[in-house]
């Protein structure tokens, strides 16, 4: 079980620790001693990196680690056995597809759909127009007024 | 009196004469040509040859003089680092960005298809979920579509159009970086820049996440192998390995990973804050670079893996900066990704499948395809032949085969059977050092006969038309027109969203430069990938509401599937024929087709 409201922990350790490397960083790279591991500050943070590391580690067990290791290793569909619980949502949904929903309200009509039998189609035979060309049938699906497209030979 | 002589003075420096003028004067021919090739190459006879057959001979002739620019600078006794950069700028522009320069509108189907997903994300800030795999990754087009709102843009058109030859740019500043350190010298590192560029015929400079990557992927590279770079001293004597000298005695080896791996890199020679800079700076690239594109964090990753084995580069910190990053942005933020889409990391694990979909399966279309996919698979292969030689003079000179290791870490993708297009980002990731490489063998050649610079210079001209063929082998069905753009953009606009609106194929044409959140693409049916797979069959299982079809879609079939010219109108044509749809807009064979309202009524 996964409750992505402890996801802020997850990132709060990883910031602790991003840190901890940096101040290990400038301890090292600062340290007059040729041999900085006997530097008191640098075994510090050595200690505090990996308690860090460490925590972080057990963290991401916790939030999925050990179900996305298992899912790999059995080679198992994790929907089958992780339950993700509440979670917010700041995702748009993909448009579904609208045949797939029988039971629900019709999706809106397409009011630029001509009605069946509707003269005037373009025949789709009709040799190729010139580029440039206004269209053979503009009709309201066509390419704005104005907005006609410039020759192909060039920019 | 001792006599003081009078200081002798310095030597006056080598009269550069006409290099002085040869190389900006090329260079100028070469932009000056630019507009003549733009109005006499003749798009509308593109076919399975691609854009090489239809370049005027201006297209050539500025792709030349800019070749000799670069050359002239080359030769010249005191080359110059601005005229050499401009040469090299000009040499982009003369061949990334040739189509940028002749086409009118930017090239590649899957470019708009990121600017809708770009689109997507504009405004409110949020990604489309179960639309597309890509948009677990969306750092890059969330920073464009913050650009494009902090600009008051509606449209990314024209950065479309001229990012490549701009992001190219930027590539190859990396890569001269990374030879100054590699191969040192004044000459080399620019021919390393120029040979990268030649190679370079994977496409994934588009508009693209990837391509942005490849620069966070550059970066840490180039501080690994520049300002970090160092050495393992071992103060115990223990030779490393290879053993540097015919007579020292050999340990053992599990000694020696001991002793190595217990033995720090030396300090490289910099003030601690410059170092410590560096470091913020290259964990800063490897962070960013976890939201950004799937693939490219591993190639980093493993490239720093070897390269703190080895002990070339201090900071080996920014390793476990890179695995902490992947590993939690994968796992938290990409939970929905691994949630629904474990396969995708675990991957077929089949490396023959991905051969054979990356490499034998496109040897399709007509002769003109058939002939650049050729040289798509000869290239490189003779790319690694070259770097293969300069890892041999390299270990000559420095007793290091470190950059071979390097190059040949990408090729771990292929065990994970990413797909088709692994074979792309294996030779694109390990390229970089494959160009030095490579760049090494070349000095080598020109050192021991001073006559192969003239041949080495042909042989430039001789790789970039090359390269404008095998990129633009596609473009009959790469290139997309403004009224085609302006044609999917109204149909959007026009149509209610929540309706389908499904192109005849997809992967060609700006289908998806809109809609991305608004309109739906359909389902996936089996025998149906395309609805032009079977026109009448899949149309009536799919039911879409709008249909798009355009030129590049009839050049698909055409140069690549062998069908008979003018087959997209007669698929039109079925469709037309059950009476369920109406043609709303043709402009050739830009086609709308609109479902019919049941019962007629207005």
């Amino acid at each position: 079980m996964i409750d992505p409201r402890l996801d802020i922990v997850v990132w709060a350790a990883v910031l602790i620790l991003f840190l901890l490397m940096g101040m290990r960083a400038w301890a090292v790279e600062t340290t007059a001693a040729r041999h900085y591991r006997k530097s008191a500050r640098v075994r510090a943070l050595n200690g505090a990196t990996a308690v860090a590391l460490v925590g972080l580690v057990g963290l991401m067990a916790m939030q999925g680690g050990v179900l996305l290791v298992q899912a790999i290793v059995t080679r198992t569909d994790p929907e089958t056995f992780v339950t993700v619980i509440g979670g917010d949502n700041n995702t748009d949904q993909a448009v579904a597809d609208p045949d797939d929903k029988p039971d629900q309200p019709a999706a809106p009509a397409d009011p630029n759909a001509p009605p069946a039998g509707a003269p005037g189609a373009a025949d789709p035979n009709a040799p190729a127009a010139p580029r440039g060309a206004a269209p053979a049938n503009p009709g309201p699906g066509g390419a704005p007024a104005g907005q006609q497209p410039p020759g192909r030979t060039g920019p | 009196m001792q006599r003081q002589r009078p200081p002798v003075p310095p030597p006056a420096p080598p009269s550069i004469g006409i290099y002085r003028w040869l190389s900006p004067a090329l260079a100028l021919a070469a932009v000056a040509l630019l507009p003549i090739a733009a109005a006499t190459t003749d798009l509308s006879s593109l076919d399975g040859w691609g854009l090489a057959k239809v370049l005027g001979p201006a297209a050539w002739a500025s792709m030349l003089c800019a070749v000799a620019a670069c050359a002239a600078e080359l030769w010249s006794p005191r080359p110059r680092i601005p005229m050499l950069g401009t040469a090299t700028a000009t040499l982009i522009l003369c061949s990334y960005g040739l189509p940028s320069v002749v086409e009118p509108a930017a090239r590649f189907s899957t470019a708009w298809l990121i600017s809708g997903f770009v689109d997507a994300m504009a405004g409110d800030g949020r990604v489309v979920e179960g639309y597309d795999a890509r948009f677990y990754w969306p750092a890059f087009f969330a920073q464009w579509a913050w650009f494009r709102d902090a600009a008051g843009a509606t449209q990314l058109d024209e950065v479309l159009r001229w990012f490549p030859p701009v992001i190219v740019g930027v590539w190859a500043i990396g890569i001269y970086a990374l030879a100054r350190s590699m191969l040192g010298g004044h000459r080399a590192p620019w021919a390393a820049a120029w040979l990268f560029l030649g190679l370079n015929w994977i496409e994934q400079d588009y508009f693209s996440p990837q391509a942005t990557a490849i620069v966070l992927m550059l970066t840490p590279l180039v501080f690994a192998l520049g300002p970090l770079a160092t050495r393992r001293t071992d103060a115990a004597g223990v030779p490393g390995w290879p053993k540097p000298h015919a007579e020292a005695k050999r340990l053992a080896l599990p000694r020696r990973w001991l002793v190595a791996a217990l033995t720090p890199p030396n300090r490289p020679t910099l003030p601690p804050r410059q170092l410590l800079l560096i470091y913020f700076c290259a964990a800063l690239c490897i962070m960013a670079v976890a939201p950004e594109h799937q693939l490219t964090p591993f190639a980093i990753i493993g490239q720093l893996v070897v390269l703190a084995i080895v002990g070339r580069f201090r900071g080996r910190g920014l390793v476990l900066v890179g695995i902490v990053a992947v590993v939690v942005y994968i796992l938290i933020a990409g939970r929905d990704f691994w949630l629904n889409q474990l396969d995708m990391i675990i991957g077929s694990g089949n490396a023959e499948d991905a051969l054979q979909a990356g490499v034998s399966d496109r040897l399709a279309g007509d002769a003109g395809q058939k002939f650049v996919k050729v040289l798509r698979i000869a290239v490189p292969g003779l790319t690694w032949l070259l770097a293969i030689v300069g890892a041999w003079v390299y270990w000559r000179r420095r007793r290091d085969l470190t950059p071979i290791a390097l190059a040949a870490v990408p090729m771990a993708f292929a065990a994970q059977g990413y797909g088709s297009e692994v074979f792309l980002r294996i030779v694109l990731f390990g390229l970089p050092i494959l160009s030095i490489l490579g760049t090494d063998a070349l000095r080598w050649m020109a050192r021991r006969r001073r006559g192969m610079e003239k041949v080495l210079a042909a042989g430039m001209a001789v790789l970039f038309g090359s390269l404008i063929l095998i990129r633009g082998g596609n473009e009959s069905y790469m290139i997309v027109y403004p009224e085609e753009v302006a044609m999917a953009r109204e149909v959007y606009a026009t149509t209610p969203p929540g309706l389908e609106v499904v192109p005849l194929v997809s992967g060609v044409g700006p289908y998806a430069v809109d809609g991305i959140d608004t309109h739906s693409r359909g389902n996936s049916i089996e025998g149906c990938s395309d609805l032009a797979d079977d026109p009448v069959r899949c149309v009536d299982l799919q039911d879409p509401d709008v249909i798009l079809s355009f030129e590049s879609t009839e050049a698909y079939g055409r140069d690549l599937k062998l069908k008979p010219p003018g087959w997209s109108l007669d698929a039109v044509q079925q469709i037309v024929a059950t009476g369920e749809y109406v043609i709303t807009y043709q402009n050739g064979f830009d086609v709308v087709l609109r479902k019919v309202e049941p019962g007629g009524a207005p």
